[in-house]
């Protein structure tokens, strides 16, 4: 049902760890890699990788520094990170109510 | 995408806010610290000297301290709560500023014991802006119980603002922690 029918759908968000780390980040603003570890349930090295694809789209910004002798990565979204975001859950708003349009 | 998938999507998001969503709830450590706290001052007050209430604010603060780290290691606090946070230990400074000068213009004992849970009342409405409602309820409840403190003689106010503040305080904090283990 509905296949194909929200042209555009931005698969980078499609997989779970990508819209969870969105869905923290525009939630808390921005967020440090153990926060987001501990709040998705992920491993170090997925993390990372699903970070870095992120951060390559131009819809987050990694800052990596040193507190206290440690390192801290904190992760922020970017105005396009944002947009496109929402943009995606208000396809998602779509596809729902296209669903419900055709049950009635 | 097939709309069952929207759907899982979107329960799976919802499901990520509930967790990092500011909860006034959750603050309910503080309610309960405070009212005991509240209610040991004035008793302490009453029964020896009003000279307990800077060990009191020491105490309280060392604690509360305490607790926000343990709440921060399971719930960062959002860039927000940061914020309120520093703005409101802004103001409390500003407010025992203006404690200091009060002292030095007036000896009503009913004006001088009201001050701090009328300015702590406004406190909590100015939190209650951007953390909830019940906040805004406790804010403008503390305000109507120091300003009624007013009329009471010693040690009456102090017995007031120990019940209908303390125990307000506390009677909400106890409300808020039934709440959050229900959520859980």
């Amino acid at each position: 049902m509905n296949d194909g029918l929200i042209p555009n759908l931005n698969e980078l968000f499609q997989a779970k760890a990508r819209l969870g780390i969105m869905t923290v980040l525009t939630s808390m603003g921005e967020s440090d890699f153990l926060t987001l570890k501990h709040q998705l349930g992920l491993t170090d090295g997925n993390l990372s990788v699903h970070l870095r694809v992120l951060e390559e789209a131009g819809y987050i910004e990694i800052e990596k520094k040193f507190v206290k002798r440690k390192p801290k990565t904190t992760c922020r979204l970017t105005p396009a990170g944002r947009e496109a975001f929402l943009h995606y859950l208000k396809q998602l708003e779509q596809i729902i109510q296209l669903a419900r349009k055709e049950e009635k | 995408m097939k709309t069952q998938d929207a759907l899982d999507q979107i329960t799976y998001l919802q499901e990520l806010i509930n967790q990092t969503r500011l909860r006034a709830a959750d603050g309910y450590p503080y309610f309960l610290l405070w009212g005991l706290l509240w209610i040991v001052g004035y008793t302490a007050s009453i029964l020896w000297s009003d000279l307990v209430w800077p060990g009191i604010l020491v105490a309280g603060s060392l604690v509360s301290v305490v607790i926000g780290f343990k709440m921060k290691k399971n719930l960062p606090a959002p860039p927000l709560l940061k914020k309120i946070g520093w703005v409101m230990l802004v103001l409390f400074v500003y407010m025992a500023f203006l404690f200091g000068r009060l002292l030095l213009v007036t000896d009503d004992p009913q004006i001088i014991i009201s001050f701090w849970p009328f300015h702590i009342g406004l406190l909590y409405i100015l939190a209650g802006i951007f953390i909830g409602r019940p906040m805004i309820i406790i804010g403008c409840w503390l305000i109507l119980a120091a300003v009624a403190g007013l009329w009471l003689p010693s040690p009456w106010q102090q017995i007031w603002l120990a019940v209908g503040g303390g125990g307000s305080l506390l009677l909400t904090g106890l409300i808020m922690r039934k709440q959050v283990i229900n959520d859980e």
